[in-house]
């Protein structure tokens, strides 16, 4: 299973509001931690429009004075003192696009609590104002209730509204509290009035991703790629969807280009030399393997994982070459990560047949973590094959003690036995093993075949 | 001895004539606040009429007063202003004091102006026949005479 960094990919830019001039975006979108900025506000002041309309604020002839004078007020910066004089009067003397005004003063001013009590105000008034429905919903992303905000987006466009913005916002609460299906058709409608906004673009594809639909998806991705093929990002994109294809050469293709654009992220180099390793393009993988370690601090774990796959692949010699790069680095790792890269470096060199080398770094693994389980195994199995049965045993009877390792112990010292033809012995490990982990369903085969031997062999002893 | 009789008397004349917009001290803190704002409204008045209840109250004027009064006259605001209710107080001339919310106010305006136009033209018409009522009866003495 490979990991391209989907928090940074998949998601990445779904989630942005424009609002007027309310600027908000996201990185992350999975687990709905919204990282909201909020830009320099602008207010909508409605213009003297007659009588009511009755899907917009307008204001009132009587106001109009008053709103003119407010406009030069917000006009030279001047919030506080709107506020002021909107304040002098009671709620219900000012008229809805009055409250509204008032709204989203509070609302640039950040006092959501005020600002959120006045929409509701507005909208017990005039429940059909179609702007108050899109405030609200944006003030209820901020304030992270994602389902009211839905509530108040779907609101703004049952009565009309066909704002970008709106559609766009109901299809990413959609995306997170629905299912992907309910958010297509929004992200659709949302890059058809703003065809070359990238936040629609991504939007709709990650709810392509996510609905499967990859062929519609890989097509959206492909034209995307047309308008911006330095937008690493989308390489990303590109090759996580064919990851979900398992189309593992097209994924590396992508990864690659990612990384020749300047992507650095840990994870996706780490995948790309896995995937390289994997369609054996073993040079390219141990340069991506390389290049990791150099420009990162020494993640032993990380470390570990690619001599593991070096080993499997038998690149011992490249395994060495990366060892002796970090050797320097070893000696400020712990007691246990020590242990960890020594049982890595004994292993390369009993591949490699160099069997004195690799007994002193097992016995070093031990010294610095005498509970290294995967060091237990791997030193006994390795005296099992130098015949050193006794000091083979003791070590599975140390790694038996430990809970995570039991299992491996008890199978290692049953084939050790088997090799010692002590089949008696064999027997009673394979049905300890059995007993306790039932989903080693295979042994009882065994078990049978290793009774009829010691049966056979007490009948020609009889 | 004066000085403390005179307030009790003051006191004791203000809660006899309560109404809907008047307040004993009492009152301040025990009042049906939502009642109070729900019958001023119903009265046609301005919502203004709680700075009354916040100079005479002062301090001692409940903490969610002018919540509960402010809900209150929203109901009674809302019923008083429709066109039914302007006709009614248009027919008997009553003026109209602009205290709806501006999105009642079209509805009520219109019936209060109607029926001031209705009263308008009986007023007219009924001075149109005392007119003639008086020509009719000077005609009368000039033919007896």
């Amino acid at each position: 299973m490979f990991n391209i960094n989907k928090n940074r990919v998949l998601f990445t830019s779904v989630f942005a509001l424009v609002y007027s001039s309310y600027v908000f975006s996201s990185n992350t979108s999975e687990n709905l931690a919204f990282n909201i900025k909020v830009g320099k506000p602008t207010f909508v002041l409605p213009q003297f429009s007659g009588p009511y309309r009755e899907r917009e604020a307008s204001i009132a002839p009587a106001e109009y004075e008053r709103a003119e004078r407010l406009r030069s007020l917000l006009e030279n910066d001047n919030q506080s003192e709107v506020l002021k004089e909107l304040e002098a009067f009671y709620d219900i003397e000012l008229s809805p696009a009055m409250l509204t005004l008032k709204a989203q003063i509070y609302f640039s001013m950040q006092k959501y609590d005020k600002a959120e009590v006045l929409y509701l105000k507005v909208l017990k008034r005039k429940p059909q104002l179609v702007r108050v429905h899109r405030d609200l919903g944006q003030l209820y992303l901020l304030k992270d209730k994602p389902k009211k905000a839905q509530k108040h987006f779907s609101k703004a466009l049952s009565l009309g509204s066909n704002e970008a913005i709106v559609h766009g916002q109901l299809a990413y609460l959609n995306l997170t509290l629905n299912s992907p299906f309910s958010a297509i058709s929004e992200y659709q409608q949302a890059m058809a009035l703003q065809p070359n906004e990238i936040q629609w673009q991504q939007g709709l594809f990650s709810a392509l991703s996510q609905a499967k639909m990859y062929t519609t998806a890989h097509a959206l991705l492909a034209e995307m790629l047309v308008k911006n093929p330095n937008k690493i990002d989308l390489w990303l994109n590109k090759a996580v969807l064919s990851l979900n294809q398992n189309n593992n050469k097209e994924a590396l293709i992508s990864l690659e280009m990612a990384i020749l654009l300047g992507d650095k992220d840990e994870g996706n180099l780490k995948t790309a030399a896995q995937l390289h390793l994997q369609l054996q393009s073993y040079d390219r993988a141990f340069e991506l393997i390389s290049r990791h370690i150099d420009q990162n601090s020494l993640n032993t774990h990380t470390l570990n994982e690619y001599l593991t796959w070096l080993d499997q692949v038998e690149m011992w010699q490249e395994a060495s070459d990366l060892l002796k790069k970090i050797e320097p680095k070893i000696k400020g790792l712990s007691a246990k990560e020590q242990s960890m890269l020594f049982v890595q470096t004994a292993n390369i060199n009993s591949n490699r047949n160099k069997l004195n080398i690799a007994e002193d770094y097992y016995k070093r693994a031990l010294d610095s973590d005498p509970s290294n389980g995967d060091a237990l195994l791997k030193y006994a199995l390795f005296l099992s094959e130098k015949k050193a049965h006794i000091q083979a045993e003791l070590l599975y009877i140390r790694a038996e003690s430990i809970p995570e390792f039991e299992k491996q112990a008890l199978l290692g010292k049953a084939q050790l036995y088997l090799n010692m033809q002590n089949h008696a012995s064999a027997l009673v490990q394979l049905q300890k093993a059995y007993s306790r982990y039932p989903e080693l369903a295979a042994l009882s085969e065994q078990i049978n075949v290793i009774k009829n031997i010691i049966r056979l062999k007490n009948k020609n002893q009889a | 001895m004066y000085k403390l009789i005179i307030p009790l008397v003051t006191f004791g004349l203000t809660a006899c004539t309560s109404t809907s917009d008047t307040v004993n001290l009492v009152q301040c803190t025990n009042n049906n606040w939502t009642d109070v704002g729900y019958k001023i409204a119903k009265e046609g008045k301005s919502v203004r009429n709680f700075s009354k209840f916040e100079e005479l109250c002062g301090e001692k004027l409940a903490e969610n007063a002018k919540s509960l009064y402010l809900n209150g006259y929203s109901s009674g605001i809302k019923e008083y202003c429709t066109y039914d209710n302007g006709q009614k107080l248009g027919s008997k001339g009553i003026p109209n004091n602009n205290n709806c919310p501006f999105e009642l106010r079209e509805q009520f305006d219109k019936g209060h102006k109607v029926a001031a136009l209705v009263l308008k033209e009986k007023k007219a018409m009924v001075k149109k026949m005392q007119e003639m009522q008086n020509v009719g009866k000077k005609y009368e003495n000039v033919k007896n005479n």
